[in-house]
This record gives C-alpha cells, sequence and structure tokens, in this order.
C-alpha cells in the first residue's frame, strides 16, 4: 500500500472519522476499518449459531423514503445530514454525535412523522462493513410437537401478538416486535426457552439484482 | 433381485411418462391449471417468433450484435432446438419467478402465466405495512409492475418461458407455467420473513423457482437469513410432491477485473446455500462473461453478453409493454416494438435460462429428484472454453465417468438436448446419508503479506459417504481486514482444490474501499468435490496477501453431504 494511502488513513484515524461524507470523501481508499464501532451484540440463528452485530451509533436508515425528507427534524437536527446509500429504498443520515440518534428515532415515532428512521447494525465492527436492519419483529420456532392452539396461549401468556405462521417450517411463527435492539432482546430471551427451538429478529438484509 | 426390479420398475415408469407428456396440459392446482401456449404436434412447425433470429442464447448461428462488428460462435448456445423438436416446450411445469414483478398481461407472456397464483407483496392483505412497504392498488395474487423501475422480473420471466406464439421472441421453455413474486418491488423493503415466503409459498407445486437477485456486488460478506434457509431447506423436502423444489440462483455479476478480482459468488449466502444451484455466465463465444463470479460453489453457465459492451450481442426477451420498460430506444438498435428489449443481460439472464432448461428436464422426467436434476445438468454440462486452465476432472458420475469443474464455469455451459436425454434414462439416487462433520479449534497467527500462510488438517475416515454432493466449510478468522486473505480447501487424496476466497478489495457503489465483513463462522460451498469420497485428507490454507492487516485463523468445520 503506497505510503501516500498510509499517511491519508492516518488523517482519517486521528479525525476519528465516522461517518461518510459525500462532499468530503476522497475517491481513493478511506481505510481498512478505520471506523471501529464499540457496541456489539449478539443473536442466534435458526441452527443456534452465535452471531455478532455492531450498533452504528452515528448513522439512521430511512426506509422508503419521501423525496423531500422530514423538514421538521432537519430543523430540530441541523447537522443530520444524507450520507450515501448503496441500498435501493433506504436513506442514510449522519449525525455528528453518538446520543442524537436516539433522539431522532424517538423523536420521529413521537410526532407521528410519516417517515421513520431505524438504527443500523453491522456484521462487522466496521462503520462500512455490510448492514442489517431490525425493522421490527421476531421469527420463533416452537416445537415441532406443539399444537397451534398451545403457541397461541405461549403468547398470551408473555402478551406478544402472533403476526402470522410461516411456511418455511412446521412451526415458525412471526411475531410482533419493537425495531431494532428491542427486536433482538426480546428474540435473545425466548431464545432456548421453553418450546422454543430458536428466536432471531427479522431482518432487513439489503440486496441487488 | 428385488432391487433390479424395482430399478427396471421405475425405468419403464420413465419412459411411458416421457412418450405420453407431449399430450399434457399445464400444472397447477384449482382453478383448473393453464394449457400450453403451443398445441402439441405443432412444435415442428417453423419457429415463426420474429424475434427468435436474434435469440442466440438459443441457437447461436453467429448472429452480430446490431450496435456493433462483433459476432457470437456458432453452437455456444443452450442447444435446446432438438428438444422443441421432439414435442418437450416444459408443459406441465411451474417455474415461480421472484423479482420485482412481472407484467402477467404482456402479449409473449400471458399464456403461460398462471392467473390468480402469483403473489403481490405490496397488497395489504400479504403484510404491506409502510413504512417498508407502500401498497399498490394491485390485487393480492398480482405480482405485475407498477414503478417505473421495476423492469427486471418481466424480462427474466421472458427468457425462461415466452410463448412460442408467433410473437416476440420465446423462453427457453416456451411451453412452461409462470408465477411471479414481486419481492424485490421498488416499493417495498423485503425482511427475511418475505423471503421465506417467496421460497416457501405453494411450494408443494412449485417445481422450479428461479431468483436473479442476491447479495449486492462489491466483494462483502452477506449471508442469507435463517428464515429463507428454513424455507429452502423445506422447499427440497416437500416441494413439488416431496421431490423437491429445483432452487436457482444468479451467481453475482461483481467480478470487476481491476488489479483484482472484486466479488466471488462464495461471499453471497444465497449463491452459496446447499440446496441452490449457483449460475454463472458465458457470452456469445462461450467465454466467461467479464462480470460473472467465479466461485466453488458454481453449478453451470448459460449464455448472456460479455460485459454490457456492444461487442457481441446481448439477450432479446420480452419487456414491459409499451413506454415501461428497459426499452425507451436509447441505443437505436433495439427494437422499434417497445415490448421487447435486445439488450438484456448479466448473471439475471443466464438464471431463468438454466431455469428453462431445467422445466424441459423435469417435462422429460417428472419423476427427478431435486439432487438428481442438480446432477443431470452437472454431468452433460459442455467443457466450454476447453483451454482454461482451471478445468479439473472430479469425482465419479452415475455413468463411471468423471464430472469436471472449473471455478470460472461450474460443471460447464448448460446443455439442454444433452440433459434431457440424461433424463430420459435416469434411475434417481438414493438418499443422502446423514451429514459428517468435522471441526477444528485453533488459534493460528495468519503471517501478515505473506503467501506461505497457515495450514490446518482434518483427516475422515470412515465417513460412509463415497459420492459427495455439497460441502460446508464453516470458517473463523479474527481478521482486521477480510479481504486480505486467501482460502484454499484441499483434498489430498485427490488434489482438487476448492479456491473459497482469494485476495480483493471491497468497494460500495461510489469505488470507495470498505468493510469486506467478518469471517465469524462463515460457511462457504463447494461443489468441487462432486462425486469424490469423504474420506482422506483435507487440508484448510489460509494466507494474507496484503499488508497492514492481521488476523488469526481461529477455526474450521467441514460438513459433508452425500451418499
Amino acid at each position: 500500500m503506497t505510503i501516500f494511502i498510509q499517511a491519508l488513513m492516518s488523517v482519517f484515524l486521528l479525525l476519528g472519522c465516522a461517518t461518510l461524507n459525500p462532499a468530503g470523501a476522497s475517491e481513493e481508499t478511506v481505510g481498512k476499518d478505520v471506523e471501529r464501532l464499540t457496541m456489539s451484540y449478539v443473536w442466534y440463528d435458526g441452527d443456534q449459531q452465535e452471531h455478532r452485530v455492531w450498533l452504528n451509533p452515528t448513522l439512521v436508515a430511512e426506509i422508503n423514503p419521501t423525496s423531500v425528507g422530514d423538514d421538521v427534524l432537519k430543523s430540530a437536527f441541523p447537522d443530520m445530514r444524507q450520507v450515501p446509500s448503496r441500498y435501493r429504498g433506504i436513506r442514510l443520515w449522519a449525525f455528528n454525535q453518538e446520543t442524537q440518534m436516539e433522539k431522532v428515532i424517538s423523536r420521529a415515532q413521537s410526532s407521528g412523522s410519516a417517515q421513520q428512521y431505524y438504527q443500523i447494525m453491522h456484521d462487522a465492527s466496521s462503520g462500512s462493513a455490510p448492514v442489517r436492519l431490525a425493522l421490527g419483529n421476531i421469527i420463533v420456532h416452537f416445537n415441532p410437537e406443539w399444537s397451534e392452539s398451545a403457541v397461541q396461549q405461549w403468547a398470551a401468556a408473555r402478551k406478544l401478538q402472533i403476526l402470522r405462521k410461516l411456511e418455511s417450517g412446521p412451526n415458525n411463527y412471526l411475531i410482533q416486535s419493537s425495531p431494532g435492539l428491542d427486536a433482538l432482546n426480546l428474540a435473545n430471551s425466548l431464545h432456548q426457552s421453553s418450546g422454543v427451538v430458536a428466536a432471531f429478529p427479522d431482518w432487513l438484509i439489503p440486496r441487488g439484482r | 433381485m428385488v432391487s433390479g426390479m424395482r430399478r427396471l420398475a421405475s425405468f419403464l415408469v420413465v419412459m411411458l411418462m416421457w412418450t405420453g407428456l407431449p399430450g399434457c396440459g399445464g400444472g397447477g392446482d384449482s382453478p383448473p391449471s393453464q394449457t400450453s401456449s403451443t398445441p402439441p404436434g405443432d412444435h415442428l412447425a417453423i419457429i415463426n417468433d420474429p424475434y427468435f433470429v436474434d435469440q442466440w442464447h438459443l441457437k447461436n448461428t453467429g448472429q452480430k450484435n446490431p450496435g456493433g462488428q462483433g459476432r457470437g460462435t456458432p453452437g455456444e448456445d443452450v442447444n435446446v432446438e432438438s428438444v422443441w423438436n421432439r414435442g418437450l416446450l416444459g408443459q406441465g411445469v411451474r417455474i415461480h419467478v421472484v423479482d420485482d414483478g412481472l407484467e402477467q398481461g404482456h402479449e409473449d407472456l400471458v399464456a403461460n402465466v398462471l392467473a390468480g397464483q402469483g403473489y403481490n407483496f405490496l397488497h395489504v392483505t400479504n403484510g404491506c405495512v409502510a413504512p417498508a412497504c407502500t401498497p399498490n392498488s394491485l390485487g393480492p395474487k398480482d405480482p405485475s409492475p407498477v414503478s417505473p423501475n421495476d423492469n427486471h422480473g418481466t424480462a427474466v420471466a421472458g427468457v425462461a418461458a415466452a410463448s412460442a406464439n408467433n410473437v416476440g421472441g420465446r423462453g427457453a421453455a416456451p411451453g412452461a407455467n409462470l408465477v411471479g413474486y414481486n419481492l424485490l418491488a421498488e416499493n417495498f423493503r423485503s425482511q427475511d420473513s418475505h423471503d421465506s415466503t417467496a421460497m416457501s409459498h405453494k411450494a408443494e407445486l412449485a417445481h422450479i423457482n428461479t431468483n436473479s437477485w442476491g447479495h449486492r456486488d462489491g466483494g462483502f460478506i452477506v449471508d442469507s437469513g435463517p428464515e429463507w434457509k428454513s424455507a429452502v431447506e423445506r422447499g427440497v423436502t416437500i416441494g413439488r410432491g416431496g421431490r423437491g423444489t429445483i432452487y436457482l440462483f444468479a451467481a453475482g455479476n461483481g467480478e470487476n477485473p481491476k488489479p483484482l478480482p472484486s466479488d466471488d459468488s462464495n461471499s453471497d449466502g444465497w449463491a452459496n446455500n446447499r440446496h441452490v444451484m449457483a449460475i454463472c455466465a458465458v457470452d456469445a463465444r462461450g467465454k466467461k462473461a467479464t462480470y460473472s463470479e467465479r466461485g466453488a460453489n458454481l453449478w453451470v453457465c448459460a449464455p448472456l453478453n460479455t460485459g454490457r459492451s456492444v461487442d457481441l450481442p446481448a439477450i432479446t426477451t420480452t419487456d414491459r409493454t409499451g413506454e415501461q420498460g428497459y426499452n425507451h430506444r436509447m441505443v437505436d438498435f433495439d427494437y422499434v416494438d417497445r415490448s421487447y428489449t435486445l439488450t438484456f443481460d448479466g448473471t439475471s439472464s443466464a438464471t431463468p435460462l438454466a431455469a428453462g432448461v431445467t422445466a424441459l428436464v423435469l417435462q422429460a422426467n417428472p419423476n427427478l429428484g431435486w439432487r438428481d436434476v442438480r446432477m443431470i445438468l452437472a454431468e452433460t454440462a459442455r467443457r466450454n472454453d476447453p483451454t482454461d486452465s482451471d478445468w479439473r476432472d472430479i469425482g465419479v458420475n452415475l455413468l463411471g465417468g468423471k464430472y469436471h469443474h472449473n471455478h470460472k464455469y461450474g460443471f460447464g455451459g448448460v446443455d439442454a438436448n444433452a440433459a434431457v436425454q440424461r433424463a430420459t434414462t435416469w434411475i434417481n439416487v438414493g438418499p443422502q446419508k446423514p451429514p459428517v462433520i468435522k471441526e477444528r479449534t485453533l488459534d493460528l497467527p495468519i503471517l501478515d503479506n505473506d503467501p506461505a500462510g497457515v495450514t490446518d488438517t482434518i483427516s475422515v475416515s470412515g465417513s460412509g459417504i463415497s459420492s459427495i454432493e455439497f460441502i460446508e466449510i464453516t470458517f473463523t478468522a479474527d481478521h482486521e481486514y477480510v479481504g486480505d486473505l486467501n482460502v484454499t480447501l484441499t483434498h489430498a487424496d485427490t488434489g482438487i482444490q476448492s479456491q473459497l476466497a482469494a485476495q480483493h478489495v471491497c468497494d460500495d457503489d461510489f469505488n470507495r474501499h470498505i468493510s469486506c465483513g467478518l469471517y465469524n463462522n462463515w460457511v462457504f460451498g463447494s461443489v468441487r468435490h462432486l462425486g469424490e469420497s469423504a474420506d482422506g485428507t483435507w487440508t484448510l490454507h489460509v494466507s494474507d496477501t496484503d499488508p497492514i492487516s492481521e488476523g488469526t485463523f481461529q477455526s474450521w468445520k467441514l460438513k459433508f453431504y452425500g451418499r
């Protein structure tokens, strides 16, 4: 790697850059994993295999965005700026302060905004790693021996709402949950509990054609 | 004795069905199934679909790219005409097209579309809820595209099964039935539960499920969702009345030579799944399309064009009717009739082409299991680009000969005539043995920028698997930039290697280098040991051939599937 690029990486490290600002981005490499995310969370897949995701504290995702965006939020958070997104139908917003991400999300929810914003999680500890979003709801695989009424009783006892039965397994269900870490935490709390074979968020994983 | 009589009985059933099939109508449940668009017996008539002459991928006569100077090589096609001449057009076979939509009323698709069988993810009764979804005005079973950007699926459907009706062109299986799923519609952000629906909805009826999508190109590792995995596993079990739905996925268009290839199909958790055939692409001269991703997981290739250039012809297929679609006459050589285009390409096009060939195989022998279909396609694929140095003879096929595999071409170019002929004499293989798992945990530093790397060994004996069908290689390495890593599996007893990952850079749509992700229990797939015994010595070599970032080889696991 050239000395020039090494120097460029050093600059980014010194600045602690964790955003993707299109106005300032160099056409050269932005460096290998210079943005280190520190908040990681475990989740378990259908085979109970452990995985880890890292929460990005300075980015939120806007799903199916309007052409204009939310002027109310922009005025409330003036440093909120759009960053390039390679994901169809997903617009990314960046902030300078980590605390603003949660404020934006809760502000949009409480104001009844037509647009909602979601936490962004990455599959590695870099802010440029592939993303996945927990838009809400979890998937639960129950003991195949359980009847439908047993599943409904289980859900009722935990005040959980069954949204629909899935066709992808003998006893797989979609269950309502809040988005983001709420979904992940709920799934983990159910993981390997009595009658539950697997539980994980209903992930949105961006894809292409 | 009993075994021999059972084999003879199976063979007789196959022969009876093959000879009787041309008179059958289409498939499906109630309402009554759609009939074929081409009456049986008319297949021997002259092909009058006016754009068929441009469809070199079906019959390559050396057609010239109307926009440039390049010509294809005669014979570099899917070799399908003689299959049609025997009356096999895919009648009775149901192809599920999972894409951004399917224009059900298109003049060249309507006769083959199974009305009332599709799935509109943009309908409220199918769970379309804001903001992840913006409902459209169509019915719950109508996946027709509405957004001006949802053009892909209509083109895909035409490659697979546009009708033989003296209009437009034709698909590889012009008598097959089509069912659309608009999972990738512009105004829909699908989650894992939706992906699984697209794989499992009416799976008991689905012969084929074709998917020209996957993770975004760029070289980074992206896994499929756990519920999607459950769905395909269920589909190969209960699909098609228990014989298993055939799943096809595009290998990916992310190979970008630059100084280094940037993407490998094995970084895509949809394309490298063991239940899926990953379809790569060759051009009109039988060479690898420049952007078609290589991989140890590739199954077969099908023709398209070379690299979105004007040098060689692209694919003629259906386009959204009228003003919508790809054909805006932005290139003056596209059709005046804007319901068709000759600019379609990508592994997106190769995949439905292979799906159409698969439909012909299933019509020839509906009793084939999903594993049998894969092995037939592998055994009969052409060794295209025969002088390429990566071809290897591997394993033992059911005729006692060898398969051949190439990281660029899979088992080779799909050959409809050879596959259909083989299907008629095929005797289904028995069930798979329980998978055999071997694993190692270690903590080996991977030397930075040193091709010597590190190697670990797993020995397998008494596995009971004399014919491998798929190997899953689960790999974990703690490394600062996984794009630096080369990972190679070798079966020391045969010398056959599977290159699972090669050093590359990962970039986004803005050509900025980004993280490639993490090898944390990442599952690679390999089909390069098809027909080999699982017994023997297996090595995994891991090296880092780019400076600065460092890491540790932490664990690996081999899971052998076979019989």
